[in-house]
Parts: structure tokens; C-alpha cells; sequence
């Protein structure tokens, strides 16, 4: 009983800070900030936790509940946005948003776009509220769960993550996807590494020493590659039809909710482990889907449940990272590390005296992310035929003007001439991989989890003095190893099906008689 | 009439010109907006250091002071970056002064010292972390299961800060050698330490003061001269109480000074010394610094170049003899702790 007095309580904080929340004031705040973080997520390049390092200082000077609320807006908008540029022009805003390039490019080039845009921000926002709730009432469970994730655990999760490397292939060879997740998972090894700065494949360039950067790789890859293709068709293709609906009819939702509470869960965890993020949410999100559906087979190919699955789960992320942030003040996320940073100017200590110092600010934080999730869902809707629009103009137009874009993208993270060059890079190897018919996913997922596989299992080693066997002995450990072996196992049964499936294509095609 | 439009055109051009030169001679940085580059990344450590100051150092300037991440091989990427630039006061560099001693023998950066103009805002003691619930509860307990080789120490990272100083201490303390494990921060330290993954840890206890309140997690030695009373029923020893000798270690705490190069403009960086000094004695920053028990030191000047230079002493020698620097310092003519002497350091300005 105490439970649920516990629960009603919380349940009428929240809708205090709601309603102390309805002030012009307030509601400007909230929606310009999301519009804000909209147009922010959407430019290829310039990210969540971007924006909110460049408006902790403009937020300083606001009121605590007006800097909450601004904030918190525009980071769920930035997230949010990155699916436009996913959809419209097969480049990601945000590396979120990439696992919503496979599903949400194929379904714009059959003109679908604004019935993409559309699901993809309805189910940003079914993400972020499923969250809110968990944060709201689920918090210490979760917060449990997270705690039991050590270095060995992290770098389990890390190798699952790998390990979907090949079912990313949209239904082309997995071994190819394999190969791909590895060159990212290498790309990712330059650098000085994070445990000993030992400096690893610089060959003496300074700029290598600091790692090969997420963003420009991504973009590149993404980004300047589908302009090289573009660049090398007679006709570059026009993406034709009506803009036509951009809100999905409830009967064609209704079969993904399923999907949506499986994504929101795993997004709400993932966001609760310190160290992972939103991309790693959406891609483990979006392999699982594709497992578990009975349209599986159709993910990659235009599915709006493939956009369901990413886009869910990287806006559940918010309200998973926000639980580690409020509990024990470690950002379960980059974005949310910008917003402690803000918290704190304002004095308020996140953490185990949060509810002794600040009892109000949990639900404050939740009723904010309400009313930043509201007006995400409000702008992406209305702004969703407009971005389909851009669809209309044609790609050897449109693609000129968003590469100067992309450049500004690759160069703010890090501002050196340098990353744009590597940008380039990687659009050239983004081109050959393209041209061989190698899928670009694994690639980024490689990029992403490198780092983190490889400090997480050598720290554990730290830990463990060096023996594999007392790690072997932890229970959630236990868990994801048997989740890794029925990955590797799937992996492998899916190759050779692949492969006897080929074979026996060629074997047919022999034996066609010939037409002369 | 066009002709009445046009001169009307230009004379508006021509006022708003000369009023945006007028308001421009005014400003400090007349060109542009400055930037301060933090060599660590959004959110960390360092980072949430540098902003409270610089927001209000932007407010007493009168100026927008832009805060950009470069992370990167301990910060070496960032400083790098701003000595490769004009030293027209533009750009300024922000990271831990314990980073400094691993640039050249690490050799990740050229700089030492002598290339920077600093500003240290606040200092953070170190503190020896264990469970609450468990049975490691004084320093003693500690440093007797260390020396049996029995418990893992949490750092956040080789050659930073608490790991400098753990090894100082150790020294002291006759511990051989610590299995230390390493995290992604002070904070992750401290919770590991919370969660059992670790059972002891150290770091710099302005990122962990708050769970030592809650009594989630204990404080068994501060690296101070005095007790550190954190709530009004715990109060911490300092390590000069429970470890003799800890008294003849140097100041090795970190602190996240703001610098740039000192080859910028005199009036640049006399604009900043009084922006520095009047924030510093703003009731945000003096809350600020009471929360996270951080101590307010205001090094700037010939006191600033002092502890640096005895920092990367310090730092340079601990990497090397832990075998993690590529070079010695004896190489940079950077001498031992023992060895060190302002007087002689000093002479290095007028190379």
C-alpha cells in the first residue's frame, strides 16, 4: 500500500508542476526551444548535446523552472528532428536517427515520405512519454538494473551490438555486414586510447592521436556518398507523388504498438546505462525488431515499423538517461551530461540529497519533458509536409545545398579543418562500399561501439587481475553472453542460409534453357 | 525621388557603419567573438569547472564568451589547436592542470608552462572513497588491504590527479604496488565504489561530496591540512592526521585553470585577470564552490606560472616512473619533486 501512496503522490506532484507550468512564459519557452532543437537535429552534423553546450549559457540567465523547461525541449527536439534529414535525404541529423535511414530513405523514394516523417514523430513522442512514466515510477528499479552494469557487462553490451552487425544487411550477404561492423569497429581503434593514451595507428599525425570523431565518419559515410551516387547517375532520381497524409490512420498503428512498448523498453534501459546513448538504443532497438517481427524480412526495405523500432527507442532514451541523473548525477547520455552541467549553474545538485535539497525538481523535470514531448509532436507534425517538400526538389539541386551544410556539420564538433577532410574520406569509402553492395550501417555501429567494447573489457580485466574467469561468474553477464551466442548462432545460420539460397538461385539460372 | 531613396540608403548604411565601429572600439575583442576551447568534453569534469566562471567573467566583460569542447588526447589536441592560432587574444584553452605534465613526455603537446598565461579559479582536494556498508572504514583499513594486495582502487584515469596523488601516498604509506581500475570519470569512480564493482577509490571530492552526505558512500581521508566537516555528523580526516609523513607531499591537487597564450595582448589579458577576480567573489560562485567542496584559490600571474610548474614537476615524474610517458622529463629539463625550485624554474621565462 505504501507503494501505491507512493505512486498517487508522485502522481500529483507531477500534475502540480504541470499546471505551475501553464504560464505564457513557460509555454514560449518550450516551444521555441523544441522548434529550436527541431531545426538543430535536423541539420546533418549539429547534435542534441551540441545545442545544449552552446544554450547552457543563454539558459544561465533564465529562472530555474524557465531553464528546465528550455532545455529539456530543445533536447527532445534535437532528437527528434534527426529523422527529417533520415528520411528526406538519407542522412542522418543525428547519429540517432541513422537507424532511421534504412527504413525511412526506402519509404520517401516510394513516396511515403510524409507518412514516414509523420510515424517517425508520433512514435518520437510515444518514446518519450513511455520514458517520462518509467522515470516517474519506475525510477529505482531501473536504476537498480543500471548499477549492476559493470566494465564486463558494458562490454557484453557492446559486443551485442557488434554482433547485429549482420542482420543489418537488408536482406543482402550478412557476411558483408560483418566485414563492415569490423572496419568501423577498427576505424575506431585509432587514436590514443582511453586507458593508457598509448597512441594506436597515428602513424605520427597529431590530429590521429585525438581518434577518428563519430560525426564527420557518420556524415561522410552517409552523407557524401549518396551525393557521389547521385553525382554519377544520368537521371538523378526524383522523388515523386503527393505529399498526401502526413498522420498515419489508427488501424495501420495500432500492429506496431506491440513494437513501440518492446522499443521503448529497451531505450529506457539503454538510456539508463551510463555510457550508452541514444544511437546505440536505437540500433539495438531496431535489430531486435527486426527479429522479433513477423514482417522482419521487410525491415530495410521501406517498414514503417523499422522506423517505429529506432525512432521509439532513441526518444525513450531521454527519460532513461534522465534516471541515473537525478538518482546519482552520472548522465546515462551526452545530451543529458550538457543538462546537469546546466542544473548545477543553477545550484541544483542532482544526486542522493536531490530529494532532501530540491524535492520539486524530479517532478519538475518530468512535467517538462511532458510539455516538450506535446510540442515536438505539435511542429513535427506541422512542419512535416513542408520537409516533404524539400523531397520535391530535384536530388542534383537539393544535394549541392546540403553539402555545404554537412561541411559546417563536420567542422562544429571539433572546429578543425581536419574533420572535414575525414568526412570526405569516408564519403569516398562510403561510395566504394555502395558500389560493392556493402551495406553502410555497420559501419557507424562499429564506429560507435568500438570504443566502448574495447576500454569496457579491458578495464574489466583491470578488475579481475587479469583472469576470465571470475568475470564468467556474474549474473547479468550470464545473460547477455547467452544473448551474444544466440546472436553469433543466428549469425551464422542466417550466413549459410544466405549462401545455400544463392547457390541454389545460380543452380536454377544453369539450368534455364537457353533461349537461343 | 530615387535619388532621395538612395542618399537616404547610404546615409542609414553609413550611420549604422560608423556606430558598429564606435561600439566595436569599445569592446575588448573588437573582431569578434572569443572562444575558450575545454580540452575535455560537454559535461565533464572540466567542463562544468570552466562554464559558472566564464558565464560570469561574460557578464562582467559585457561580452559573449563562447565555450566549445575539443576533446582529445588528455587536452593536448585542444592546446595544440590554440598555440596553432594567431595570439591575438581570440582563443583561450581550459583544461586540468595536472594535464600539463603529461604533453611533453607523453609527447602529445609541445607546451609547458612557459607557453601559457593561466587563471586557477578553484581547487579540488582528493579523498579516499570506500563503501558505506563496508568493512573498510578508516584509512588504516584501507592502506592495510592495499599493502596485502587483497582490494581494487578506482581512478578515474592514469596520470590525473587522484592518481598522482594515490601514488604519492602510497609511496609514504610503503604500499608496493595497487591493482587500480579505471573509470570514466571521478563521478563513475564513485559510484562503482556505491555498487561494490570497486572496493576502494579516489578521487577529487568535489565530484563525489554529495553521496558522502547521503552516507552512501564514506570519505576515509581528505587530501587537506585540516578536517572537512561535510554535514553536522561527519566529518572528515585529513590525510596529515591518519598517515604520518603525508605532510611532505606537495600540493598536487587539480585545478581547471583558463588560459591562453602568452604572447596575447597585455590588455586582453588585464581585462581578464579583473573579470576573473570580480566573478570569483560572486555569491553564485562562492555557492557554487561551497556545494561541491571546492576551494577557492584565485592563482593568476606569477603564482599561477608557480603551480603549474611545480604540477607538471610532479605529474611528469609519476607518469614516467609508472611507465607511461614515451620520454623523461630530465629530457625537457623538467626536474624532480625534491629537486624543485622556483628561482631556478623561473629563469625559463627569459629563455
Amino acid at each position: 500500500m505504501d507503494i501505491l501512496h507512493l505512486l498517487a503522490d508522485e502522481t500529483i506532484q507531477v500534475g502540480y508542476a504541470l499546471l505551475g507550468a501553464l504560464t505564457p512564459k513557460i509555454l514560449a519557452l518550450i516551444f521555441g526551444g523544441c522548434l529550436l532543437g527541431l531545426v538543430v537535429g535536423a541539420i546533418p552534423g549539429l547534435t542534441a548535446t551540441m545545442a545544449l553546450a552552446l544554450l547552457i549559457n543563454l539558459s544561465y540567465g533564465m529562472e530555474l523552472d524557465g531553464a528546465v523547461a528550455f532545455l529539456l525541449a530543445v533536447y527532445v527536439g534535437a532528437v527528434s528532428g534527426g529523422l527529417n534529414a533520415a528520411i528526406m535525404i538519407n542522412i542522418p541529423g543525428t547519429p540517432s536517427a541513422a537507424a532511421t535511414c534504412l527504413d525511412g530513405f526506402p519509404l520517401a523514394k516510394q513516396g511515403k515520405g510524409g507518412l514516414a516523417i509523420g510515424t517517425g514523430i508520433i512514435a518520437s513522442f510515444v518514446g518519450t512519454m513511455f520514458s517520462i512514466l518509467v522515470m516517474i515510477f519506475l525510477s529505482p528499479l531501473v536504476y537498480m538494473i543500471a548499477l549492476k552494469f559493470g566494465h564486463w557487462e558494458m562490454f557484453l553490451l557492446a559486443l551485442f551490438g557488434i554482433m547485429i552487425c549482420g542482420s543489418l544487411s537488408a536482406g543482402k550477404d550478412p557476411l558483408k555486414g560483418w566485414i563492415v561492423g569490423f572496419l568501423g569497429f577498427a576505424t575506431a581503434m585509432v587514436g590514443m586510447e582511453q586507458i593508457f593514451a598509448y597512441p594506436r595507428l597515428t602513424f605520427g599525425f597529431l590530429q590521429l592521436k585525438g581518434g577518428i570523431p563519430l560525426i564527420p565518419a557518420l556524415i561522410g559515410v552517409f552523407g557524401i556518398s549518396e551525393f557521389l551516387a547521385v553525382l554519377q547517375e544520368e537521371v538523378a532520381y526524383k522523388i515523386e507523388g503527393r505529399v498526401g497524409k502526413v498522420i498515419p490512420p489508427l488501424r495501420e498503428f495500432i500492429p506496431l504498438i506491440p513494437s513501440a512498448i518492446r522499443s521503448g523498453i529497451i531505450g529506457v534501459i539503454i538510456g539508463a546505462i551510463p555510457g550508452a546513448g541514444e544511437d546505440i538504443g536505437s540500433w539495438l532497438s531496431y535489430d531486435i525488431g527486426k527479429r522479433r517481427s513477423k514482417k522482419g524480412h521487410l525491415f530495410g526495405t521501406g517498414s514503417y515499423e523499422g522506423v517505429v523500432c529506432s525512432e521509439v527507442a532513441n526518444n525513450a532514451v531521454i527519460g532513461g538517461a534522465m534516471i541515473p541523473l537525478l538518482t546519482l548525477a552520472v548522465p546515462g547520455s551526452p545530451p543529458s551530461a550538457m543538462f546537469l552541467a546546466a542544473v548545477w549553474l543553477h545550484g541544483v545538485r542532482p544526486g542522493p540529497m536531490l530529494n532532501f535539497e530540491n524535492p520539486g525538481f524530479l517532478p519538475l523535470v518530468a512535467a517538462m519533458l511532458i510539455l516538450g514531448s506535446v510540442a515536438m509532436l505539435f511542429w513535427g507534425l506541422s512542419l512535416a509536409k513542408p520537409m516533404v517538400a524539400i523531397l520535391k526538389i530535384k536530388r542534383e539541386i537539393l544535394l549541392p545545398i546540403v553539402i555545404p551544410l554537412t561541411v559546417i556539420g563536420a567542422y562544429a564538433g571539433g572546429v578543425r579543418i581536419f574533420d572535414v577532410y575525414l568526412m570526405l574520406g569516408f564519403g569516398v569509402l562510403g561510395y566504394i562500399l555502395r558500389q560493392m553492395d556493402y551495406p553502410l550501417a555497420p559501419l557507424v555501429l562499429g564506429i560507435i561501439l568500438g570504443p566502448l567494447a574495447d576500454t569496457s573489457f579491458r578495464r574489466a580485466l583491470q578488475q579481475s587481475r587479469g583472469a576470465i574467469l571470475p568475470l564468467l561468474e556474474r549474473p547479468i553477464g550470464i545473460i547477455l553472453m547467452l544473448c551474444v551466442a544466440w546472436l553469433i548462432w543466428t549469425g551464422i545460420r542466417g550466413t549459410q542460409r544466405y549462401y545455400a539460397e544463392q547457390a541454389a538461385r545460380e543452380a536454377a539460372e544453369d539450368d534455364l534453357p537457353d533461349p537461343q | 525621388m530615387k535619388k532621395l531613396v538612395s542618399i537616404t540608403a547610404i546615409a542609414l548604411v553609413l550611420a549604422l557603419a560608423l556606430g558598429g565601429a564606435a561600439f566595436a572600439a569599445d569592446k575588448i575583442w573588437a573582431k569578434g567573438t572569443p572562444t575558450v576551447i575545454v580540452g575535455f568534453g560537454a559535461g565533464g569534469g572540466t567542463d562544468t569547472s570552466v562554464r559558472p566562471m566564464i558565464v560570469l567573467m561574460s557578464k562582467y566583460l559585457g561580452e559573449t564568451i563562447n565555450v566549445a569542447n575539443m576533446p582529445g588526447a588528455a587536452s593536448a589536441v585542444a592546446a595544440e589547436h590554440v598555440l596553432g592560432l594567431p595570439a591575438d587574444g581570440y582563443t583561450m584553452f581550459a583544461t586540468g592542470s595536472g594535464c600539463f605534465g603529461g604533453f611533453k613526455v607523453k609527447e602529445t603537446s609541445n607546451s609547458g608552462w612557459v607557453e601559457w598565461t593561466s587563471w586557477h579559479p578553484f581547487q579540488g582536494p582528493a579523498a579516499i572513497l570506500t563503501s558505506a556498508k563496508g568493512d573498510l572504514k578508516t584509512f588504516g583499513d584501507v592502506a592495510k588491504a592495499l599493502k596485502e594486495g587483497k582490494i581494487n582502487m578506482g581512478v578515474s584515469g592514469f596520470g590525473n590527479g587522484p592518481h598522482v596523488i594515490m601514488q604519492a601516498i602510497a609511496e609514504v604509506a610503503g604500499i608496493d604496488k595497487i591493482n587500480y581500475v579505471t573509470f570514466d570519470g571521478d563521478r563513475s569512480v564513485a559510484t562503482a565504489v556505491l555498487a561494490g564493482e570497486v572496493e576502494a577509490g579516489i578521487v577529487t571530492f568535489s565530484s563525489a561530496i554529495d553521496m558522502a552526505q547521503a552516507g552512501t558512500i564514506r570519505a576515509v581521508a581528505v587530501m587537506m591540512k585540516e578536517p572537512m566537516k561535510i554535514t553536522d555528523t561527519i566529518t572528515i580526516d585529513p590525510i596529515v592526521k591518519v598517515l604520518p609523513g603525508s605532510d611532505k607531499i606537495p600540493d598536487l591537487g587539480e585545478t581547471w585553470p583558463i588560459c591562453i597564450r602568452r604572447d596575447a595582448p597585455k590588455e586582453i589579458k588585464d581585462k581578464i585577470t579583473e573579470a576573473f577576480h570580480w566573478a570569483l567573489k560572486q555569491p553564485e560562485i562562492l555557492d557554487y564552490t561551497k556545494k561541491k567542496g571546492l576551494n577557492i584559490v584565485g592563482l593568476t600571474g606569477e603564482d599561477a606560472d608557480r603551480f603549474i610548474s611545480l604540477q607538471i614537476s610532479g605529474y611528469s615524474w609519476v607518469l614516467y616512473n609508472a611507465k607511461m610517458a614515451e620520454k623523461s622529463p630530465a629530457d625537457f629539463g623538467i626536474p624532480k619533486l625534491a629537486d624543485w625550485k622556483w628561482e631556478t624554474e623561473k629563469k625559463k621565462l627569459t629563455k
